[in-house]
């Protein structure tokens, strides 16, 4: 009796409903993508866990911190197989980045994300916790080296444990900047002239 | 139902029946296999696992600790909460067969809505992964029309929910004339009908998202920049917390310490701004430099700082700028962890006010040591320093310019 049942039970695809959804679905997500490279629709990021490469050909920033930390991971696989690790979480309260690349590790393949040829890349709230960030030069306003990093107001809301060393500028400008990331969270950015492609690392 | 007949007729599932007569037969894996294939094909299960999967890569793309997630706040939170309700909505679609319009509606709109939220939307897999589970859930059809060959199908106790849902969703029915009208043309109208009608109202619902979604991220863009916008004005000169440490700290240090030595020009410190004060007490930071060179240098005095282990005496410099050349900072913790700075050329310039606990160096060939205890006598306004050595600084200016470095962690 179950048997008849469950045949009759049988479902399929109609793959005209299909079409019906996934028509307007794709239309909208180029909508995104487009309007994301124009920069009309900021977005967000927040990465945790896996190595990623950032750099830009120079960073202007408003608002800069910078603290240790020590991240943690679901899993034991970040380097000396543990699952904490040291990072300098440097944290920027508003960013203008020009030639921005983001690479990240997806399984075999290494996806790209490339902005700002044109229009420089915005970004608000930045906090990213890097274990290698270089730079041709660098320059920093009103600067405070050794300020405990509870204490640090220049990013509202982002502090570092008592006692701690932190850096704290009012502005900060880096040339060449690269950095190794382990996590980036809460950063909302514009993507003028958004690409993102799979291919070589930053 | 004259669909009845057209179900009949229908090269559905022709095998499966087949399959089914023969099922008393069977070995109990064959049984199990048949089991799982009857509940994967009474549910929209491919699209429910694309959605499954979809959530889940754009998870695995954040794969964020829960610190970090408290951390981000409730901005950041919906970075999360888009891929799990996501993966929920997956879930629902095999738990819940019968609301597949409303979960599959609802998962493409959440994938489309993870661009914003979600890395992109998981860097556009997972995006594309809940679009493609989202639309294959909505276009998966019941089988279990009212009209099924057998007769006790019929009165299965279980279909009259089934039929009240389908009564408010319209679609069962319109779905029977659909598959009916593959066989009988006139029908085929109907069906037509209600198909496009349905497609109006997804296109409807569906072009609506862009609308939402701009108006979201109008809201959304603006209320991270309008919290700092107030507190950027003012934040450059002091910052409201570190301003109230101030007033105590140096202020105490000229007359209880107060220098035995004559040079030292006691007072409080210039007028820098009330910055610091607030300067940490990691026992392992230090400025470093191959050589110094210091303008304008001024020994103030031993001051009393406050640091989060209480009031820590500190030598107190001012000069005009301090220039190093293969100079680090190190900013290290008791735990081991540290942050280091290594530049080749590092400079300090515009009312530059150091603290430190101690300071060692080479000036003039002799190597020298102050501290607290022992502060220098007499120290000339422009003096370099080789092998300069500063230990637990806390130091401000008005630029700092550092070339050609590089930052590296380490835990020891």
């Amino acid at each position: 009796m179950t048997q008849n049942a469950a045949v009759s039970g049988y479902g399929r695809v109609r793959w005209r409903r299909f079409a019906v959804i996934i028509m307007p679905a794709l239309a909208v997500a180029i909508v995104l993508v487009v309007l994301t490279a124009q920069s009309v629709l900021a977005v967000s990021f927040a990465i945790s866990g896996i190595p990623f490469t950032v750099t830009a050909s120079q960073l202007n920033g408003q608002g800069f911190e910078q603290f240790g930390v020590l991240d943690h991971s679901i899993t034991k696989d970040l380097p000396g197989n543990t699952n904490q690790i040291v990072l300098a979480a440097s944290a920027i309260r508003s960013a203008q980045l020009s030639h921005l690349c983001l690479s990240v590790a997806i399984g075999f393949a290494t996806l790209k994300i490339t902005a700002g040829d044109s229009s420089d890349v915005t970004g608000s709230d930045l906090v990213i916790d890097a274990d290698r960030l270089s730079g041709g030069s660098a320059t920093f306003t009103k600067m405070a080296i050794g300020q405990d990093a509870s204490t640090v107001t220049q990013v509202p809301g982002v502090r570092g444990p008592a006692g701690d060393f932190a850096l704290d500028s009012q502005t900060v400008a880096i040339t060449d900047l690269r950095t190794h990331a382990y996590a980036t969270t809460a950063g909302t950015f514009t993507l003028p002239g958004l690409n993102l492609r799979f291919g070589s690392p930053c | 139902m004259t669909s009845h007949d057209a179900r009949d007729t229908e090269p559905g599932n022709p095998d499966a029946s087949d399959e089914y007569d023969t099922i008393e037969e069977l070995g109990p894996i064959r049984q199990a296999l048949l089991a799982w294939q009857r509940w994967r094909r009474t549910r929209p299960f491919w699209g429910g696992l694309l959605i499954i999967l979809g959530g889940a890569e754009m998870l695995i793309s954040e794969q964020a600790p829960l610190p970090i997630i408290i951390h981000v706040g409730i901005q950041g939170l919906a970075g999360y909460l888009v891929p799990i309700v996501l993966v929920l909505c997956g879930v629902l679609l095999w738990l819940t067969p019968l609301q597949q319009t409303f979960y599959s509606v609802l998962a493409v709109l959440l994938a489309l809505g993870s661009w914003i939220t979600s890395n992109l939307g998981g860097f556009f897999i997972g995006l594309m992964l809940g679009v493609v589970g989202g639309a294959l859930a909505f276009a998966w059809q019941r089988g279990d029309d009212p009209e099924p060959s057998p007769p006790d199908a019929l009165m299965r106790p279980g279909k009259a929910p089934s039929e009240g849902l389908n009564l408010i969703l319209g679609d069962d029915a319109t779905g029977g004339d659909e598959r009916a009208a593959d066989d009988t043309p006139p029908r085929a109208d109907s069906g037509e009908a209600g198909g496009s009608g349905r497609a109006g109202t997804v296109i409807m619902a569906v072009s609506a998202v862009p609308v939402m979604l701009a108006v979201l991220s109008q809201g959304a863009s603006p209320s991270p920049s309008l919290t700092p916008s107030p507190s950027a004005l003012p934040s450059g000169t002091p910052s409201p917390s570190a301003a109230p440490s101030l007033s105590p700290t140096p202020s105490t240090s000229p007359s209880p310490t107060g220098m035995p030595t004559g040079s030292v020009s006691p007072g409080p410190p210039r007028q820098h701004g009330p910055r610091p004060p607030a300067a940490a007490a990691g026992a392992v930071s230090s400025i470093t430099a191959m050589s110094a060179v210091l303008t304008g240098l001024s020994f103030d005095g031993v001051a009393q700082v406050r640091t989060t282990d209480g009031f820590v005496s500190m030598l107190m410099f001012t000069m005009s700028s301090m220039t190093l050349t293969d100079g680090a900072l190190q900013g290290g913790e008791p735990d081991g962890r540290s942050v280091g700075t290594a530049s080749s050329l590092l400079g300090l310039t515009g009312n530059v006010l150091l603290y430190t606990t101690k300071l060692t160096g080479v000036v003039q060939g002799v190597a020298v040591t102050y501290t607290p205890e022992s502060p220098p006598v007499k120290i000339s306004s422009d003096t370099t320093v080789t092998d300069l050595v500063i230990d637990q600084p806390y130091a401000s200016a008005d630029t700092l310019q550092v070339s050609a470095f590089q930052q590296t962690v380490a835990r020891t």
